[in-house]
């Protein structure tokens, strides 16, 4: 010690890092080395004589007064790392061993010998905060993370690796990476791996088995792990995407299958976005406006045809895009051949979508359609469209006008049921259902009967729709009132009837003449030339003079007929009514053939209803009464007494007046058509009696009324007179 | 001068009257009138059947408008023995009427020989009596 001077331990205590000092058993520093104040910014006499435990930090004061205390006990203790006060820099953290020298006499304290090992202390917190990093991102990693030697084999995994691979026993340490690997990945993987252990990060994807022989897709990030610069293995991350690859395949099939079916329709459809930029088209679009998908696709459609700019479907694309609801447009471009488009614009996420039709065809066909239809529905005519069976399925307001029935009213019935009645024609009805068996196109005029049981005429015209293939549509018919046509019609039938009338009577008089009147003419002549070659003493003269006289007696009779039959006839318009009782007047008839009645022994008969009577011309109803009468008289049967039935019956339209007898009858076969007719006779040498039943014929005719007969030879004959208005 | 003439007529003065002036002129040996055409109708057919074609009529004057059975039906009912009848026996229509038409429908018979008008002339039956 002698060889070295103060100066020496000076300057070693003040150079050296450790920190020197003596407290003594108060506590109180005795001696602080210079040191301090390089170490901790204190000048050594500041702390001097004041207490070491005051730079003690106040939480790690506890643990330090009991190593002191203890320090009294041991010879030397070491402290754990506390915080000493620094000048400068708040706290810094202390290691000191406490050395026992309070026995020493020379010293008479505790040396302290402290080392400053801050920067010791953050190191290792910072070096335990990486390791602990480190196994945060190993071990809580939500994917499987794994390192491998250079050969390849498991190091150590997380639990995730044992999740994914669906492991239950621990990864031996002789699990190669191969073994997990679907084997046609193997290879690839391999050559990852070297490249990767040759110092170069890789990702890829591959594909494992798993512990239940599944095949999994990974996305594996595969690195390098370092040391001192050298390659000492290979860490890695994978993460399961098997069910991120299947979603997205799915969404690719989708996507595809979507867009497949969008192609394959064949109405155009085409997506734009906010910019009316093009997203989408299918190529029915692309033929329509003849331009190609990449024309198209992410161009403005309003760019591309900037008319447009001035359309509604502009105007509802803009609307669409606003609310965000769907809209339906039809929009005709005069400029465009009068092209008529129809729109459905609907919105999407990210746009809208479009799809349209050419409905130019059909917009034509409609209007030809409005047309027709309002001609079918404004004419006067009746229109009724039948489906196949033949029920009515639509009628115009013209067959509601015609018929009283309703549209309402008569759908799904048969016109022919509903509007045919008991006077329609049997033969027309049956006409009309064979048309409708045969499926061919049938007019004809038909009486229909109105909703209000009215009777009308219609000409009908109907007409089976049929398609392309000739199968039976429909039946469209039309109805025409021609009521008046055919009370005009009846009216020229009537004039004809009635002239031909005339032209009858007309022949009738030609035959008078040339026939009955010329006979006894010819007679007269001719007798009045014999009797100039007979002698006068002859018999035969008196015969001829007989003769002579009968034929112009004949004469005169015809000549008489004459008068009767135009005075009728001309009578026709201007005949007194009145009225007649009808068992009185047969009571006056019968009472002048009263006597010939006693001399044949005549049984009469007389059933009529005393209360009968008809308004009607009495001469004539007389005249009609008195010519039956007579011929029954007159054609009697000479084998029999006559018995004559005079009979009155009502019937709907008026009365029937039967005269029968049991007389000599008439072959009805030979007198046929020709009884009422003037000068016809059927019993020879009753000559110019042939007009009896002419004249009752023309007189029952101008009262309005109709005469038959019905007879048999031998057994008698009966006419039945049908009097009343309706019996023209 | 004829066998037999049958006079067909409705009209017994016609009858009457045909006879007699054909008498006084001797134009036949024996007159036969028919009131009804159906009755000279059976008579000449059951002449017919017993071919008894000797005692046909060589002459019948017929009248048209008669009842039952016209001169026409009469004429259509002759009509199957029309070869029989043409070289026996001469028809001639003898009618009252002067209608046109009915001359006309008589040409179409082959078997009526002519259309006469009542009354008889004697110009017309010294015609026929010069073909006997």
């Amino acid at each position: 010690m002698s060889l070295l001077n103060l100066d020496f331990f000076k300057h070693l205590l003040l150079n050296s890092t450790d920190l020197l000092s003596v407290i003594d058993e108060t506590g109180m520093y005795k001696y602080v080395g210079d040191s301090v104040e390089a170490a901790l910014g204190f000048k050594a006499a500041e702390m001097v004589g004041q207490s070491a435990l005051e730079y003690i930090h106040p939480e790690d004061l506890p643990a330090i007064v009991e190593i002191l205390s203890n320090a009294g006990v041991a010879d030397k203790v070491i402290t754990p790392p506390y915080r000493f006060k620094s000048k400068n820099d708040g706290w810094r953290w202390l290691e000191t061993t406490v050395s026992n020298q309070l026995h020493n006499e020379a010293i008479r304290g505790l040396i302290t010998n402290s080392r400053d090992i801050t920067e010791t202390l953050i190191e290792r917190s910072e070096k335990d905060l990486h390791e602990a990093y480190y196994q945060s991102l190993f071990k809580e990693h939500p994917d499987a993370v794994f390192s491998l030697n250079l050969q390849g084999y498991f190091k150590s995994v997380n639990k995730q690796f044992y999740r994914i691979l669906r492991l239950k026993d621990i990864i031996q340490p002789d699990v190669h990476f191969a073994d997990i690997t679907y084997p046609p990945d193997v290879k690839k993987v391999k050559g990852i791996f070297q490249r990767t252990s040759a110092g170069e990060p890789n990702m890829f994807e591959m594909r494992v088995v798993d512990a239940l022989d599944e095949v999994k897709v990974v996305h594996v990030t595969l690195l390098p792990v370092y040391l001192s610069g050298a390659v000492i293995g290979v860490q890695g991350i994978a993460k399961d995407i098997t069910e991120a690859i299947q979603a997205q395949r799915l969404m690719q099939e989708h996507s595809e299958q979507l867009r497949k079916i969008l192609e394959s329709v064949t109405e155009p459809f085409f997506a734009l976005d906010a910019t009316w930029r093009y997203t989408f088209t299918n190529q029915a679009h692309c033929d329509v406006i003849q331009k190609s998908r990449d024309e198209l696709l992410g161009n403005s459609i309003f760019e591309i045809f900037p008319w447009m700019l001035k359309s509604d479907f502009y105007l509802k694309c803009r609307e669409v895009a606003q609310t965000g609801k769907p809209v339906y447009l039809e929009e005709t471009y005069p400029d465009n051949n009068n092209i008529t488009l129809s729109y459905s614009i609907f919105p999407f996420e990210g746009g809208i979508a479009i799809n349209y039709i050419d409905t130019t065809a059909q917009n034509v066909l409609k209007r030809e359609m409005e047309k027709l239809s309002l001609v079918a529905s404004k004419t006067i005519n009746g229109v009724v469209i039948m489906n196949k069976n033949g029920t009515i399925e639509w009628v115009n307001d013209g067959f509601t006008r015609l018929s009283g029935y309703s549209k309402h009213e008569v759908v799904g019935l048969v016109p022919s049921m509903l509007l045919q009645g008991h006077e329609t024609d049997k033969e027309t009805e049956q006409f009309i259902r064979q048309k409708y068996k045969e499926q061919t196109y049938f007019t004809t005029e038909v009486l229909n009967y109105r909703k209000t049981g009215e009777a009308y005429w219609a000409k009908i015209d109907v007409t089976p729709i049929k398609d392309a293939e000739g199968n039976l549509l429909n039946y469209v018919a039309i109805q025409t009132d021609i009521t008046e046509k055919k009370k005009a019609e009846a009216e020229l039938i009537k004039l004809a009837d009635d002239l031909h009338k005339q032209n009858l009577n007309l022949q009738q008089f030609t035959y008078i003449v040339s026939h009955n009147l010329r006979a006894p003419v010819a007679n007269a002549l001719g007798l009045s030339r014999l009797v100039r070659k007979v002698s006068p003493d002859s018999p035969q003269f008196e015969t001829i003079l007989e003769k002579l006289q009968t034929s112009i007696t004949q004469l005169d009779g015809v000549i008489t007929d004459i008068g009767t039959i135009l005075s009728v006839r001309d009578a026709d318009r201007t005949l007194p009514r009145e009225n007649v009782n009808l068992l009185q007047i047969t009571s006056e008839v019968l009472s002048t053939f009263q006597d010939e009645f006693v001399l044949m022994n005549a049984v009469v008969d007389v059933h009529i209803d005393s209360n009968f009577t008809i308004i009607s011309n009495k001469a004539y109803l007389y005249s009609i009464l008195h010519n039956l009468v007579s011929n029954a008289v007159k054609y009697s049967s000479p084998e029999r007494n006559l018995t004559l039935k005079m009979e009155v019956s009502k019937d709907d339209r008026g009365y029937v007046y039967t005269v029968s007898d049991n007389g000599l009858g008439m072959d009805m076969q030979l007198v046929d058509n020709q009884l009422f007719k003037l000068y016809k006779r059927f019993h020879p040498n009753t000559h110019g009696k042939g007009i009896g039943l002419f004249l009752v014929k023309t007189q029952v005719e101008t009262i309005g009324g109709k005469i038959e007969v019905k007879s048999a030879p031998g057994m008698g004959t009966a006419f039945k007179i049908f009097l009343g208005a309706k019996n023209v | 001068m004829y066998n037999k003439v049958f006079i067909i007529d409705d009209d017994e003065i016609s009858i009457f009257l045909a006879e007699n002036m054909l008498e006084v002129i001797e134009f036949a040996r024996e007159f036969k009138g028919f009131l009804y055409a159906n009755e000279a109708l059976a008579e000449l057919i059951a002449l017919f059947k017993r071919g008894d074609y000797q005692h046909l009529p060589d002459i019948m004057f017929l009248d048209l408008n008669m009842p039952h059975m016209s001169g026409w039906e009469f004429l259509d009912a002759l009509m199957p023995y029309e070869q029989i009848l043409s070289s026996r026996c001469q028809i001639y229509i003898l009618t009252s009427s002067i209608d046109a038409e009915e001359i006309e429908k008589a040409k179409k018979y082959k078997i009526v020989s002519s259309f006469l008008q009542k009354p008889l002339e004697d110009s017309a039956i010294a015609e026929i009596s010069r073909k006997a």
